[in-house]
């Protein structure tokens, strides 16, 4: 084609113009050669007319117009009269070289005309195949896009019948681009309604009804030619010449059954966190809450799109602010905050306990863009352990109540048996002295008896020491017995008047009077908290030991006084007696205990004192010197009201 | 029988216990005085020849001691203890002669230094062996 079609200016300029002096030469050897025949002058330029056509033809204009000058030339000098000089013979020669000249340009200028006309020819030819050439072009880019575009594509014409599918709107529908050409779009492309299964209305109808491009509506099914039912999202689009009328549709496709699940795995996760029981809460970096599930707004009391926006310390009481900053800071290097307890604000206010655990949440790229947050309202979990500190309290109190009692109980047997071994141990000892006393003696007067050797001094001395001895026993046991009641009987307390106590006992008892012993009460005894009858055997014991130990023969002097101070009363008697040794006086309160053998007693008496002081609570002592006379004290709780009053009374 | 040794002393208080104790010793017919002191208190100052017993003729040292323990002003351990410290005293044979059976006075009694200990019968005929044997242990010669 390029060939047929040379253009003539592209021929190089050198051949143009050689070719037209080789066709001046041709012409000039060619009028040589017939000069034999019509003679020198003859038709000078006969042979030069086709050498200037040539060369106009081959080199165009210019090389036409050398070759007309050329042959114009050499004619006159080789062939017009005079031969070989540039004059003229004739007016006819002059007219015939106009004439040749005239001729030349008619011929170069057609030629000229000839050239211009190939040349359009050419560049039209040109432009033509460009043009072809681009529209194949596109043919081939578009039938290539198409068939490896990434959504099936399915073009129909102005009837609704299938033209062409591409490579995944084959896979997708089941039907190979030729099988189903010409056939209506509806038996290609079947669609139903995802929840109806009902066919819908095919797009591609709906574009040629309305001329305008059209999406499919959701939730649309595809059944494939083999039965398969994809989801499939399209849109179809109306094919139109450039302003001009439609000349058929495009209807593009696509499976989206991935991106349907990745829809309804969002869609789950979305409605997990948003029905769960725990509240559940998101923020950017900034802080700024982007959701809230339904258990944060009965939490908190915000709805979410209260909230949403806003700044998450909104939730944190004023004294826990800082409490962001811990944890935005663990966020950012990546670490979870976990099981944070705490306290937040609701939306009236109410601060409630709280334990936050707070992840880092992490973009595709695994960059940190914000945190999500899971609170647990605590207040129960609080409210059980403060309950179950408080039942451990109470536990702990209970077996702490249990230990007293237990002690007490403990010390209280101690008592009984400690008074128990004391009794069995005055059964040992005193109790069967006299029983061995009435034994002896008894058997002496049986072997006496039987004898008739019996002198009556020894019977009647051994008869006296059975009686005493019987009396003794008695006076023990009754002793002993008295004793064990101090000790195990219930002692009601009560308001006890010591002055008038004591006064009492004095005038009681005829060894009190004062024809046996000289009494003075020093000062006013105090108002004591006391059991009056044990009270009145106990100073009655006391009173009764400071008159009896005294050397024969010396009057009893006796000092009753009182102290009092810290709640307590020391009453103090002081006698003028024969005083007890250092060391008796730590045997000296214990049970039958006697201290001198010259005295009647059967050593109970102050054992019963001291239990007694001690059973009301308080204590009993001595200071005593061997032949200095004797101070006992008792120590007894002043009754209520008694305390400040008394202080001063020595 | 003449006085050639000292006498056996005992420490009673009762003095229905040292009116038997008289009696058995009589009955028991011993070639010893008897000499008795009232409670732990005289026994020391017999024994230490002081105040009323400073005259050791009249208050020869005894050869044997038989002591009660419970006693007024001074018990009979007390007695036994005062005894250890004196070395004068180490050859004198202790026999506890009381009404207690407990076997915590009978250890310590002995543990103390008592050479024998007794609890006091309720017959004077047992009594009577008790002394006798007492002598044969400690007194009778060879």
């Amino acid at each position: 084609m390029f060939s047929r079609k040379t253009d003539l200016m592209q021929r190089p300029a050198w051949a143009r113009y050689g070719v037209a002096v080789g066709c001046v030469v041709l012409g000039w050897l060619a009028r040589e050669a017939i000069t034999s025949a019509i003679g020198p002058t003859a038709l000078p330029f006969i042979s030069f007319f086709p050498a200037v056509a040539m060369a106009a033809w081959y080199g165009g204009l210019w090389p036409g117009v050398l070759a007309v000058v050329l042959s114009a030339v050499g004619a006159n000098w080789f062939f017009i009269a005079p031969a070989r000089s540039w004059s003229f013979h004739t007016h006819g020669d002059v007219a015939t070289m106009f004439a040749f000249i005239l001729a030349s340009s008619f011929i170069i200028g057609a030629m000229e005309a000839m050239h211009r006309a190939r040349t359009h020819a050419v560049a039209d030819d040109r432009k033509r195949e460009t043009a072809e050439l681009e529209t194949l072009r596109q043919k081939e880019l578009l039938a290539t896009t198409l068939a490896s575009i990434g959504d099936a594509v399915i073009a129909t014409d102005t009837e609704g019948r299938v033209v062409f599918l591409n490579a995944h709107a084959e896979e997708l529908t089941g039907w190979k681009s030729a099988e189903a050409a010409k056939r209506p779009l509806s038996e290609v492309f079947r669609i139903v309604d995802e929840k109806t299964r009902q066919p819908v209305e095919n797009p591609v109808e709906k574009v040629l009804r309305l001329g305008t491009v059209t999406g499919l509506a959701n939730h649309t099914l595809l059944i494939a030619k083999d039965g398969r039912v994809i989801p499939v999202g399209d849109s179809a689009a109306p094919i139109r010449q450039p302003d001009g009328p439609l000349y058929g549709v495009i209807l593009v496709f696509r499976d989206v059954t991935l991106q349907r699940n990745a829809q309804k795995a969002s869609e789950r996760l979305a409605a997990i966190v948003e029905h769960s029981g725990d509240v559940m809460l998101t923020k950017n970096l900034n802080g700024m809450i982007q959701t809230w599930n339904a258990s944060a707004e009965r939490l908190f009391g915000y709805r979410a799109e209260e909230i949403i926006g806003r700044h998450v310390t909104v939730l944190f009481p004023p004294d826990r602010l800082t409490e962001e900053d811990y944890i935005m800071g663990r966020l950012r290097e990546g670490r979870h905050v976990e099981r944070l307890e705490t306290i937040r604000v609701t939306k009236s206010g109410q601060r409630i306990p709280v334990s936050v655990s707070v992840s880092p949440l992490k973009d595709s790229d695994g960059k940190i863009v914000g945190a999500s947050k899971i609170v647990h309202d605590i207040t129960e979990r609080r409210r059980a352990e403060e309950s179950l500190r408080e039942a451990h309290e109470q536990l702990a109190d209970h077996a702490g109540q249990l230990e007293t009692l237990v002690q007490e109980r403990t010390a209280r047997l101690q008592d009984v048996v400690d008074e128990l071994q004391h009794v069995s141990y005055a059964m040992a000892h005193d109790m069967r002295a006299p029983l061995r006393a009435m034994n002896t003696f008894a058997n002496l007067l049986a072997e006496k008896a039987s004898s008739d050797r019996i002198d009556p001094a020894d019977a009647k001395e051994y008869t006296r020491r059975i009686i005493v001895a019987a009396k003794r026993l008695d006076k023990l046991i009754q002793d002993a017995l008295n004793y064990t009641k101090v000790a195990q009987q219930e002692i009601p307390l009560g308001q006890v008047d010591l002055s008038k106590l004591v006064r009492d006992l004095i005038d009681t008892y005829p060894n009190f009077h004062a024809d046996k012993a000289d009494i003075l009460i020093v000062n006013k005894l105090p108002v004591v908290s006391g059991n009056d009858s044990l009270l009145t055997q106990c100073f009655s014991n006391l009173l009764g030991n400071a008159v009896k130990f005294v050397a024969p023969g010396v009057k009893p002097k006796v000092r009753v006084r009182a102290e009092t101070g810290n709640g307590t009363a020391r009453i103090w008697i002081e006698d003028n007696g024969i005083g007890i040794p250092k060391n008796a006086q730590p045997r000296l309160f214990q049970m039958f205990q006697k201290l001198d053998a010259e005295y009647e007693g059967t050593g109970i008496g102050l054992a019963i004192v001291r239990k007694v002081i001690e059973r009301m609570g308080g204590k009993v002592g001595v200071e005593s010197e061997r032949g200095k006379g004797s101070s006992f004290w008792v120590d007894i709780p002043l009754a209520r009201g008694q305390n400040k009053e008394r202080m001063t009374n020595k | 029988v003449s006085i050639v040794t000292g006498p056996i002393l005992a420490a009673e208080d009762e003095e229905t216990d040292r009116f038997i104790l008289n009696l058995a010793f009589q009955k028991a017919k011993l070639p010893y005085p008897l000499v008795m002191v009232r409670d732990g208190s005289e026994c020391v100052d017999y024994l230490s020849g002081v105040g009323d017993f400073a005259d050791r003729t009249l208050h020869p040292l005894p050869v044997l001691l038989l002591l009660d323990l419970k006693m007024p002003r001074m018990h009979g351990f007390e007695v036994v203890e005062w005894l250890a410290t004196r070395p004068e005293f180490k050859d004198l044979p202790v026999v506890v002669l009381s009404s207690s059976p407990d076997e915590s006075d009978i250890q310590k009694a002995r543990q103390l230094g008592a050479r024998d200990y007794f609890v006091k019968p309720l017959l004077l005929d047992e009594l009577v062996k008790i002394l006798q044997q007492v002598h044969k242990r400690f007194l009778a010669k060879g």
